[in-house]
C-alpha cells in the first residue's frame, strides 16, 4: 500500500491523479442517475460495475507509472506487433455487435482491442521516431512512420471503426508534429481529407482551393515545388473522389451522407442530437438537479449512460457542471502538455504527448459531438463514459504521463 | 534530435490548440445552455417533439410486359406512443375489440420496444376505415394512439410466383441495421428482400409539437418537414403469361417445381413451385393461425422448390455421363457396348434397365433418345468415380446459380471422401457408379441448377446466371439494367455438345424418343426425361428441354413429385409453356379464342329458345 501511495503523492503527480479521480466519481455519479430508471433491470447496476473498473483503473494507473520506461521502450515494437495481431484476429472471430467487430467476449468482460492499441502505438511510433538517426523531414522516415499509422489504422477501420481509426491519425499527426515535422507537412496529409470532403458541392471546392492557394502561398512561400504538390494532390483527390462517389450504391451514400449531416436522418443519428441538445440546453446554468433531468428521466436521450453521458450532466449540473468537466479536461491536458515539454528523453516527450493527443481528441468528439458541433461518432468521454475498456485505457494514458511526470530528468 | 527551444515552441503550439478546441466546446455550451436556454427549457418541459414518420411508398414489382406483380395500396396504421400510455392494461383492453386483436398481443408490441419509447409503435397495420373512425371519434379514450394513413403491400395475383416475389414484415428491435427505422417494412423473402434497397425508397418525417398532455400544437418551426421518396420501380424478366399457365398445368393437387429461362441471357421466363401460398396473407397484418397452418402443413408450401428442393435428377442426368465420357475420349458417337436386354450383370447383382425386353444394342446417342440405363451403367463404370465427379463439378451441380432470390440451396456432388465418410472405407462399392451414372443414387439438384445446365447445353456449352430482374427505374426515371453474366463454359467441346444436343432431339423428335408424345409441330424441340427414385414414396418425374432447338429462345425443366414417368406428367407442361412462349413471339399462331358461351347465357335466359338460332 505504501509503495501505491509514495509513488501517487511523491512524484509531483497528485493533482493529476485527483483530476482523473473527480472526473471517475462524476462518472459514476452520473451514470447512477442515467440508469436508475432504466427498464431493464440489467442496467441499474451499472454504477457498481463502474465503480469496480474505477478500482481496476487505480491498479492499472500505478502499474503503468511503476513500470519503467526503459522496459516500453525496449518492448515498444513487441506491444505494436500484438496489437496488429489481436485486430487481425478481430477480422476473423470477433464478435458482432450492432453490424461492426470489435469486440473479444471474455464471459464477463468484452474486450476491444483498439482501445489497447492506441498505447502500443503511441509506444511503437514514439520509439521509432526517438531512434532513427534520420532527420525527421527526411522522406524514408516520414513513410516509414506513415506506413505504422497506416496499417493499424487500416485494420481498425475493417472493423469497421471509424471513430478510432480518426484518433491513431490525429495522434500520429501529434507525435509527428512534436518530433519537429514542419507544418506544412501535416497541411499535405490533412487537406486531401477536407478536399475529398469539399468536392461533394462544388462551390465547397472552389472556397477550398481559393483557400488552399492562399494558405500554401503564405505559409510555404520558399518553396514553389511544395505548393505545386499539394495543389495537385488536393486537385487528384478530390476529383478521384466524385468519380469514386458515383460509383456508390445509394445506401452506401446515404450511410457517408448522414455521418456528416445527422439532419438527413431525423429518426436515427438526427434524433439523438436534437435531444441531446434539448437536455443540454435545458440544463441552464446550474441545471435542474440531481437525478432530476427530465429528458434523462424520460427516456428521451439515447446511449445516455455511455457516448451521451455529458448530456445528463449538463442538463442535472447546468452549466456550473459542464464548466468543471471542461475544466478538469484542461487542467489535464495543460499538466501533460508541461510533462511533455519538460521530458529530457525524446522517447518519453513523445509518448507523453502521444497520450494527451488521444485523451484530448476523444474529449473533443465526445462533447463536439453531444452539443452538436461535430457528427454522430461513437468515441466515448475518457473517464466518464460508462464502460471497462474505455476507463482502463483513460487510466492508463494517464500511468504514462504520470511515468513521464516522475523520471523527467532521465535522458 | 529535439532541440529544447523548439521543443517549448511546439508545447506553447499544443497548448494553444487545445485551449482553443475547449474555448470552442464552452462556446456552444454557452450557447446552449445561456443564450438559446428559453427555447430548449420550453421544449423539455412543456413540449415535446414527436416525430412522425412517413413511410415511403414501396416500389412497384412487374413482369416483363409491366403488369403490377406487387404494389402498395394506401391503408390505415394505428400507433401507439409507448411513453404517452399511463395505464398500458386498461389501453389494450380498450383497443383490442376495436382493432381485432388479443390483449396479449397489444401489450407485448408495447412492451417489446425497448428504445425509442417515444415514437410511434405501428400496432396494427391495414385497418378498416371503420374502425379508424371509431378511434378518431374516442380519440381523448386513447392518450398516446394515433392513426396514420399508410401503406400495404398488395400482390394482385395472390399465389402467382409467391415464392420468388417473397414479402415484406415488419423490421423489429433485434434487428439493428441501423439504416432501418423499428417497425418500417423491410423484404424478409424473394426479390422483395433481394431488392429491398431500391424497392423502399426514403421515408420522410413531420416535426410535430407536441404538450406534455399529448395536444399537438403543430409543425415545428425550426424543422421543416421532409417528404418521403418513393421507392424505385422493379421490373423483372418474368412473364406474368407464361407463369399463370405453368401454375395451372401443375393445378392444386400436383407438387413439384418448374424452371423456365432464356438460355441466351439468363432471363427467368417462369418459375413455379408448388404447393404455393398467397403472399397477400403476408402483407400488413398477418395473423398467427394462418402463419401457423402454413409452417406446419406437410405438403411444406413455405418451401421454394424450384432453389431449395434437393432431387436425384433421375435420366435427365445421363447427359452429364455422356459428355464426360466423350470429353475423355472413352467413347464416342459410335462406341456400342454390351446390348441391354433389360439389364446389366455387374459382379453378383442384375442392374435393371427401365425397359425390362431390353433396347438391345444402341450408340451414344441412341442411348440418350430411348434413355437406356444399361448403356449408362456401362458408361458409368468406363468412367470412374473421379472423373464423374471432376465434371459434375465442372458443370456446377455443387455450387448454387447465383439467383437473384435469396437462400438458395446448392446441390450436392458425392466423392469418394464423401463415400468413405457415409459408408465407411470399404463399405461402398463400384456399384455406386452405376447409379450415378443414371442420375439416381446420392447426387442432389436443385431445379434451378438443372435448367441452367441443360440452358447451357443448349446455348453452346456457355452458362449463364439465371435472373429476375431486368432494371429498376427511379421516380426520376433513371434505370439500372441487368447485364447478363456468364458464369462458367461447360466443360465440353463443340462437338460433345452437338452429340448431346443430337440425342435430346432424337428424345423429342425420334421415333423411340422417351418424350415423342410431346412434340411441337412446327418447332423442332430437344430435351431429356427422367424418372427419379423416390425413398419416400412414388418417383419423381423430370423433364427438361429446350427449343427452337437451333437457336434456343426457352428452355425448361419441369419436376412433378411422386408422379411416375417424366413423359408423362412432366414433358406436357414444358410442352404447353413452351407453345403459349413460341404464339407469344409470333412462331407459331395465336391461340384460337376461346369458345363463346352465351350458348349457354342464351339457354339461361330463354330456356327452350335454343332453337332459334
Amino acid at each position: 500500500m505504501k509503495i501505491f501511495t509514495r509513488d501517487i503523492f511523491n512524484s509531483g503527480n497528485l493533482p493529476l491523479f485527483v483530476a482523473a479521480c473527480l472526473l471517475t466519481i462524476i462518472s459514476i455519479v452520473l451514470v447512477y442517475s442515467a440508469n436508475h430508471v432504466a427498464t431493464d433491470p440489467r442496467l441499474q447496476d451499472d454504477w457498481v460495475k463502474q465503480i469496480v473498473w474505477f478500482l481496476l483503473g487505480i491498479v492499472v494507473f500505478v502499474a503503468t507509472l511503476k513500470a519503467p520506461m526503459r522496459f516500453h521502450e525496449a518492448f515498444a515494437y513487441v506491444y505494436y506487433t500484438v496489437a496488429c495481431v489481436l485486430l487481425l484476429g478481430l477480422i476473423l472471430f470477433g464478435a458482432s455487435k450492432f453490424g461492426a467487430q470489435r469486440w473479444y467476449h471474455l464471459g464477463f468482460f468484452s474486450f476491444q482491442p483498439s482501445e489497447v492499441a492506441k498505447v502500443a502505438f503511441i509506444f511503437a511510433l514514439a520509439r521509432y521516431l526517438s531512434y532513427s538517426r534520420r532527420p525527421i523531414s527526411h522522406l524514408r522516415k516520414i513513410i516509414t512512420a506513415c506506413a505504422m499509422c497506416g496499417f493499424i489504422t487500416f485494420l481498425v477501420l475493417r472493423q469497421p471503426d471509424l471513430g478510432s481509426a480518426v484518433i491513431f491519425t490525429v495522434v500520429f499527426s501529434a507525435m509527428m508534429f512534436w518530433a519537429g515535422l514542419p507544418a506544412r507537412y501535416l497541411l499535405l496529409f490533412y487537406t486531401p481529407v477536407i478536399s475529398m470532403i469539399a468536392s461533394s458541392s462544388m462551390w465547397a471546392w472552389i472556397i477550398f482551393f481559393a483557400l488552399l492557394i492562399v494558405a500554401a502561398t503564405l505559409i510555404v512561400r520558399r518553396s514553389p515545388t511544395f505548393t505545386i504538390l499539394l495543389v495537385t494532390l488536393n486537385l487528384l483527390v478530390g476529383a478521384l473522389s466524385s468519380i469514386a462517389w458515383n460509383h456508390l450504391h445509394d445506401y452506401q451514400q446515404m450511410r457517408i451522407k448522414i455521418f456528416l449531416d445527422p439532419g438527413q436522418d431525423p429518426l436515427g443519428a438526427g434524433y439523438q442530437i436534437i435531444q441531446s441538445k434539448v437536455a443540454i440546453g435545458s440544463g441552464g446554468l446550474l441545471g435542474k438537479g440531481y437525478m432530476a433531468g427530465s429528458q434523462n428521466k424520460l427516456d428521451y436521450l439515447p446511449l445516455r449512460h455511455t457516448d451521451f453521458i455529458f448530456s445528463v450532466g449538463a442538463e442535472e449540473f447546468g452549466m456550473l457542471g459542464a464548466v468543471v468537466i471542461l475544466g478538469l479536461f484542461a487542467f489535464l491536458f495543460l499538466r501533460g502538455i508541461r510533462t511533455a515539454m519538460k521530458a529530457r528523453s525524446e522517447f518519453m516527450g513523445l509518448v507523453a504527448i502521444g497520450a494527451v493527443a488521444a485523451l484530448a481528441f476523444q474529449m473533443f468528439v465526445n462533447i463536439g459531438m453531444v452539443v452538436g458541433l461535430l457528427p454522430v461518432a461513437g468515441v466515448p468521454l475518457p473517464f466518464v463514459s460508462y464502460g471497462g475498456s474505455s476507463l482502463l485505457v483513460s487510466w492508463m494514458l494517464l500511468g504514462i504521463i504520470a511515468n513521464v511526470e516522475r523520471n523527467w530528468m532521465e535522458y | 534530435m529535439i532541440d529544447q527551444v523548439s521543443k517549448t515552441t511546439r508545447g506553447r503550439i499544443m497548448i494553444g490548440i487545445a485551449a482553443l478546441v475547449l474555448l470552442a466546446l464552452a462556446a456552444k455550451i454557452v450557447q446552449l445552455q445561456v443564450i438559446d436556454y428559453q427555447y430548449y427549457l420550453q421544449m423539455s418541459e412543456e413540449n415535446r417533439i414527436r416525430l412522425v414518420p412517413r413511410t415511403a411508398m414501396r416500389g412497384k414489382i412487374v413482369d416483363r410486359e409491366g403488369r403490377a406483380l406487387a404494389q402498395d395500396r394506401p391503408a390505415y396504421t394505428v400507433s401507439v406512443i409507448p411513453t404517452e400510455v399511463r395505464h398500458l392494461q386498461r389501453l389494450s383492453e380498450e383497443l383490442a375489440p376495436l382493432i381485432d386483436m388479443d390483449e396479449a398481443g397489444i401489450e407485448k408490441k408495447i412492451k417489446d420496444r425497448r428504445s425509442r419509447k417515444h415514437e410511434p409503435v405501428a400496432i396494427r397495420r391495414d385497418l378498416a376505415f371503420a374502425s379508424v373512425c371509431v378511434i378518431e371519434e374516442s380519440n381523448e379514450l386513447f392518450p398516446g394512439v394515433m392513426y396514420q394513413l399508410d401503406h400495404a403491400r398488395t400482390y394482385p395475383f395472390g399465389n402467382v410466383a409467391s415464392h420468388l416475389i417473397g414479402y415484406t414484415g415488419e423490421v423489429d428491435e433485434r434487428e439493428t441495421q441501423s439504416q432501418y427505422r423499428i417497425g418500417s417494412m423491410i423484404g424478409r423473402a424473394g426479390v422483395e428482400r433481394t431488392y429491398d434497397q431500391p424497392l423502399r425508397g426514403i421515408d420522410g418525417v413531420d416535426y410535430l409539437e407536441v404538450t406534455a398532455s399529448g395536444r399537438i400544437l403543430g409543425s415545428l418551426e425550426s424543422k421543416p418537414n421532409k417528404d418521403p421518396v418513393p421507392g424505385s420501380e422493379l421490373g423483372l424478366s418474368l412473364d406474368l403469361d407464361l407463369q399463370m399457365l405453368c401454375d395451372s398445368l401443375f393445378g392444386d393437387s400436383l407438387a413439384g417445381a418448374a424452371v423456365f429461362m432464356d438460355p441466351r441471357t439468363g432471363e427467368v421466363l417462369a418459375m413455379t413451385s408448388k404447393p404455393d401460398y398467397d403472399a397477400n396473407l403476408f402483407s400488413g397484418f398477418v395473423p398467427r393461425d394462418d402463419y401457423q397452418r402454413l409452417a406446419s402443413d406437410e405438403r411444406r408450401p413455405l418451401l421454394d422448390r424450384t432453389i431449395r428442393g434437393l432431387y436425384p435428377p433421375g435420366s435427365t442426368a445421363k447427359l452429364l455421363t455422356a459428355g464426360a465420357a466423350l470429353e475423355l475420349g472413352l467413347i464416342d458417337v459410335n462406341t456400342h457396348f454390351k446390348p441391354c436386354y433389360g439389364g446389366y450383370q455387374f459382379g453378383n447383382r442384375f442392374f435393371r434397365c427401365h425397359k425390362k425386353s431390353g433396347h438391345g444394342s444402341q450408340d451414344v446417342i441412341g442411348a440418350i433418345e430411348v434413355s437406356c440405363d444399361t448403356y449408362f451403367y456401362q458408361v458409368g463404370l468406363k468412367l470412374g468415380l473421379d472423373n464423374w465427379t471432376d465434371y459434375a463439378r465442372k458443370c456446377g451441380f455443387d455450387v448454387v446459380t447465383g439467383i437473384d432470390v435469396p437462400n438458395e440451396k446448392a446441390g450436392h456432388v458425392p466423392d469418394e471422401d464423401w463415400y468413405n465418410k457415409a459408408y465407411g472405407k470399404y463399405g461402398w462399392t463400384k456399384a455406386v457408379l452405376l447409379n450415378l451414372g443414371i442420375g439416381q443414387g446420392e447426387l442432389l439438384v436443385t431445379p434451378l441448377s438443372l435448367t441452367q445446365f441443360y440452358a447451357g447445353v443448349a446455348n453452346h456449352g456457355k452458362v449463364m446466371q439465371p435472373h429476375l430482374m431486368r432494371y429498376i427505374k427511379s421516380p426520376n426515371g433513371e434505370i439500372t439494367r441487368a447485364n447478363p453474366v456468364v458464369t462458367r463454359q461447360l466443360p465440353f467441346s463443340e462437338r460433345t455438345l452437338s452429340i448431346l444436343v443430337e440425342g435430346c432431339r432424337r428424345v423429342v423428335e425420334g421415333g423411340a424418343g422417351t418424350a415423342a408424345r410431346s412434340r411441337i409441330p412446327g418447332i423442332p424441340m430437344g430435351g431429356k426425361t427422367g424418372t427419379a427414385q423416390n425413398p419416400h414414396g412414388n418417383e419423381h418425374a423430370w423433364f427438361c428441354g429446350f427449343a427452337p432447338i437451333d437457336n434456343p429462345t426457352i428452355c425448361g425443366c419441369v419436376i412433378v413429385e411422386q408422379a411416375g414417368h417424366g413423359s408423362v406428367a412432366a414433358a406436357p407442361i414444358v410442352r404447353d409453356v413452351f407453345i403459349r412462349h413460341f404464339q407469344k413471339t409470333g412462331l407459331l399462331a395465336p391461340p384460337a379464342p376461346a369458345p363463346i358461351e352465351d350458348f349457354i347465357a342464351l339457354e339461361d335466359l330463354y330456356p327452350g329458345h335454343l332453337q332459334l338460332r
